[in-house]
């Protein structure tokens, strides 16, 4: 016997184990890297983050073979274990962007100074846990996965952010984020279970169903979407919940930094895809009446990127800097999930689709830029201040290159990979008809780019011309190679797009 | 070989240049410029190869490649040329292969310099052979961030200001066509960046969205035009800038703005071109009057050419406004004109720099005795700009007037005034930098030397042919022309 909900076909737990094998390999592989640090007593070595890398490659195998083929039943989708998780494309195209970017920053941790001489094996393993966790948030399809998942996700996040106990920034960081993040996943789960409570369902999508039926606005129902949305918007470092995110960015350790910066932030917004499109998306104009939620998002997009980019601006610490713009691209992101589909008025599969296209350039950039920090503390001491990346390109001309393509590809100029990201969600928002988000979007992307230039003006404007006191920096080759494959994808989606979008539409087409 | 690829070997050979130059030691300065004026020369040879096969009795695009680029949302390369992108091509072939010449000064970060440089040629190129508006975007786009840094590394004391400004406010520029360019994108079904399509029938699109997709393109031409009141960067990038960034920007950058128009608006807003006609040609008068009472208030010789071209470009505005044969003739005729004028006028400004080291212009005079050539050169060079009948530039500002009399009255009359203060300033600069008595300091300046002489002599050549016998680019103008103004009558 099959149960169908909607489009998705629920499986049994048997059953469903075949489609759950990414996430098993993560866990074994987190298992087998404990037992490889126990096997050592070699501080600093790197037995551990070795056995994390290769299983990571391992779950990204078993992910992309899970992708091709057609589901049992023609289904859109699965629903795993009776319900509890999705496995359907939307879900594996956010696996591929949590392993590549969970790689890069292992390689990138593998690299790091921040940690000094101590047994890292814990916390390779703990990057791979996260990775699982993030994977449980992309596919929760089911109020109590969103919560478990969310909270696993939050808890290892607060370990990693504060792995290095004698750094009193880190600590004082982790304590910031654990406060927050209490706050908002309390938020949270109020708000699933008022929805629990309305509804008496669990499963996302019957939950929508349900809701679809009734009439009128309910209050209850706006206030458990309000306080569902402050949890994801915590995730996400959305304006009014961002307030820990520079903190705990400066704080953490660069790697750690640059894997918040961009793989829980797209866990969240898999997460508010699927729950944009499963309760509000089923029919907006009669249940959520009251509430015009494309412009809720609107306005929060609105005062996201803008408040990220006004604080940013007066940074002088380059992580803080990156930490406000990456709170700016959390609005640019959110345009497309306010963007709504004329016709239907629910939401559009031009939006998701610049969400998508965006969150995987995002990637690429976003850690480049922290890569290259990161190889500039492996060389200078505390070089996070922005004056301290003075001739630059005189003195490291791969990694001011490498910096420069980051750099304009976050401001979004062509013919680099965050304009085309940049023009998806731009085109999502004016076929929507919210032109004034996309000019409030587009005066915000002209402002970024005051900020980036400081970078780009210190590093190849400024700087003495006496080579004496501008010392060449030689970076690593390990280093360069990193850089190279994290600015190559950068420079080349710009140019040529097509797979990627094949990819994306692929991920987002079933829904619509 | 090239010639079945015309335009794409045109726009990126310089781009293979820029390859080769990467890849050529360091301190090879010599090898460096000569590679980089061979990668140059080649688009040169293309483009007059181009001219004389040119068909001059035909409306259509020729040249055209179109390759499907990304299909999925019908973004092609397609590149073509027609009368008024011709011009436009020569003219930043020639100047982008004097530049290199005259960026022979130039002894810091040589490799850097020239690899960007080319990058800005071919991204200049890439703008003018562009038919699908993405590409055209791109191309747009790629040029800022060379010239970004060409302003800010190597340019004058207050470079890092110029160069941010000259971002940023052409950023906001390209930002509203993006906006512009989606809204049209998204209004065709099936959805396209086709130029061609985009004009094929403006009936799609309704009063109010053509009014303000013009009103947001017209605001992104106008930065780069400069359009008094978005000229401010203008005057600050041009003073810092070295040299031969200075020629490009006013003789190439600026007329994008102009070519952008006559490409984009025109043909696919024709109802919104009517409208704003008159707005656009007391926009135009301004740009004349103001930008000559600026430069007439100057003292450092740079900034009072820098002026001069907003002012010049003022002419352009005014005559594309009217609609008439002569007014858009003349408009055209003027882009290309300015450019080589302006060229000239700065590659003047640069000789007189890289000896006294100053460009005020009050510490000059007497220097007729001193430097007789340059003194010769720089006569043909102001005269020129004046509109001396007999010099290019007279022929095309007498065409706007013509054109645009009829049309305005009372704005073309204004406008007159504007040629008179130009001739003032000019005069008066002539009087005092190079008549009167010779400063002490200046007693053993050096004439001009040769490669600074096979920089100026051909510019002057063609502004003194096309002032004697404009035909050749009057003719390859002429139908296009003809086209754009059919088009704008439609609706």
């Amino acid at each position: 016997m099959t149960d169908w909900i909607g489009s998705y076909r629920v499986l049994d737990t048997v059953a469903s184990v075949r489609w759950f094998v990414p996430e098993i390999v993560l866990f074994v592989a987190f298992t087998l890297a404990i037992l490889a640090d126990l096997s050592t007593d070699r501080p600093g070595s790197l037995r551990a983050a070795w056995t994390v890398l290769l299983g990571l490659l391992a779950a990204l195998v078993a992910t992309i073979s899970s992708m091709g083929g057609s589901l049992p039943g023609d289904a859109k989708g699965l629903l795993l274990f009776r319900g509890a998780a999705a496995f359907d494309p939307l879900g594996s195209y956010f696996k591929l962007l949590f392993l590549v970017a969970t790689i890069f920053v292992v390689v990138l941790a593998m690299r790091s100074r921040d940690f000094g001489r101590r047994r890292m094996g814990e916390f390779y393993a703990l990057l791979l846990a996260v990775a699982a966790g993030l994977f449980l948030m992309a596919g929760s399809a089911h109020l109590l996965m969103l919560y478990l998942s969310l909270e696993f996700v939050s808890y290892l996040s607060y370990v990693l952010v504060g792995y290095v106990k004698e750094d009193r920034r880190a600590s004082e960081a982790s304590l910031k984020y654990v406060l927050y993040g209490s706050v908002s996943s309390g938020a949270m789960i109020f708000g699933l279970s008022i929805l629990y409570g309305l509804t008496g369902e669990m499963n996302l999508l019957k939950v929508g169903q349900v809701l679809a039926t009734r009439a009128g606005a309910e209050p209850a129902i706006l206030v458990s979407s309000f306080l569902v949305l402050a949890g994801i918007g915590y995730k996400i470092a959305a304006v009014p919940f961002h307030f820990w995110c520079p903190d705990v960015y400066e704080g953490a350790a660069t790697p750690v930094t640059a894997f918040l910066s961009v793989a829980p932030k797209a866990a969240g917004f898999a997460m508010l895809c699927r729950f944009t499109y499963h309760v509000f998306g089923v029919n907006m104009s009669p249940v959520l009446g009251a509430v015009d939620w494309p412009m809720v998002l609107a306005v929060v997009s609105a005062l996201t990127m803008t408040l990220g980019n006004v604080i940013a601006i007066q940074q002088s610490n380059i992580k803080r800097m990156l930490a406000y713009s990456s709170i700016a691209h959390a609005g640019y992101l959110l345009m497309g999930l306010a963007s709504v589909d004329r016709l239907s008025g629910t939401t559009s599969e031009r939006g998701f689709f610049g969400v998508l296209f965006y969150l995987a350039v995002y990637l690429f950039m976003n850690l480049g830029a922290f890569a290259v920090v990161l190889a500039l503390r492996e060389k200078v001491a505390d070089e996070e201040r922005i004056e301290n990346y003075r001739g630059l390109g005189r003195r490291a001309p791969l990694l001011a290159v490498t910096m420069a393509i980051f750099l304009f590809s976050l401001t979004g100029i062509p013919p680099f990979a965050g304009f085309v990201g940049k023009f998806f969600l731009f085109a999502a928002v004016i076929d929507s008809g919210l032109y004034w988000l996309a000019i409030v979007g587009i005066l915000n992307s002209v402002f970024a780019l005051y900020y980036y230039a400081r970078v780009l003006k210190a590093m190849y404007l400024e700087g003495s011309t006496d080579p004496a006191s501008m010392p060449s920096i030689s970076i690593s080759r390990s280093h360069s190679v990193l850089l190279v494959l994290l600015a190559g994808p950068t420079l080349l989606l710009g140019i040529f797009w097509g797979p990627l979008a094949s990819l994306v539409s692929d991920s987002v087409s079933y829904l619509f | 070989m090239m010639t079945s690829h015309l335009l794409s070997w045109i726009t990126f050979f310089p781009l293979i240049g820029m390859v080769v130059v990467l890849f050529l030691p360091r301190d090879r300065h010599n090898w460096i410029r000569w590679t980089s004026a061979a990668a140059s020369a080649v688009p040169l040879a293309l483009s007059i190869w181009l001219f004389g096969n040119f068909d001059k009795a035909t409306t259509a695009l020729q040249f055209v490649e179109r390759v499907d680029w990304i299909p999925r949302f019908n973004i092609e390369y397609f590149v073509a040329v027609d009368g008024i992108s011709a011009p436009m091509i020569i003219l930043t072939a020639l100047l982008s292969f004097i530049c290199m010449f005259a960026s022979w000064g130039i002894n810091r970060m040589v490799k850097g310099y020239y690899a960007l440089f080319l990058l800005l040629e071919t991204g200049m190129l890439g703008v003018f052979c562009a038919l699908d508006f993405f590409l055209f975007f791109v191309f747009w786009e790629v040029m800022l961030l060379p010239m970004y840094f060409l302003i800010g590394i190597w340019g004058g004391p207050r470079r890092e200001y110029a160069a941010i400004k000259f971002f940023l406010y052409t950023l906001i520029g390209s930002v509203l066509m993006l906006l512009c360019m989606l809204a049209l994108y998204l209004h065709q079904d099936p959805h396209t960046f086709d130029m061609t399509r985009l004009w094929a029938d403006t009936s799609l699109y309704g009063r109010s969205f053509q009014l303000i997709v013009f009103a947001g393109l017209f605001i992104a031409f106008a930065i780069k035009i400069p359009v008094f009141p978005f000229h401010t960067w203008l005057p600050d990038a041009h003073v810092e800038a070295p040299t031969a960034i200075s020629v490009i920007l006013a003789g190439v950058l600026l007329k994008m703005g102009t070519y952008g128009i006559f490409r984009v608006s025109y043909p696919i807003l024709p109802m919104a071109t009517q409208y704003f006609a008159v707005p656009m040609a007391v926009l135009g008068v301004i740009n004349i009057i103001y930008g000559a009472l600026c430069a007439m208030a100057q003292k450092d010789l740079k900034k009072l050419v820098a002026y001069s071209s907003i002012s010049h470009m003022g002419y352009c505005l005014l005559g594309m406004a009217a609609f008439t044969t002569a007014g858009m003739t003349g408009s055209l005729f003027q882009m290309f004109n300015h450019g080589t004028t302006t060229a000239m006028l700065f590659l003047l400004v640069g000789v007189i720099y890289d000896r006294a080291h100053h460009r005020d212009i009050e510490g000059f005079g007497g220097l007729a005795h001193q430097m007789p050539v340059y003194t010769a050169i720089v006569m043909i060079a102001f005269f020129a700009s004046l509109g001396l009948p007999g010099m290019s530039s007279f022929i095309s500002e007498a065409l706007v007037l013509l054109g645009a009399f009829p049309v305005f009255k009372t704005l073309t009359i204004i406008a007159v005034i504007g040629i008179v203060i130009t001739a003032a300033y000019w005069l008066w600069t002539l009087q005092r930098m190079f008549l009167g008595t010779l400063n002490e300091k200046y007693k053993t300046l050096q004439d001009m030397n040769g490669r600074e002489l096979f920089t100026l002599i051909p510019l002057a050549a063609i502004v003194i042919f096309l002032g004697i016998f404009p035909m050749p680019v009057l003719d390859l103008m002429n139908r296009s022309l003809g086209w754009v103004i059919a088009m704008v009558q439609r609706s």
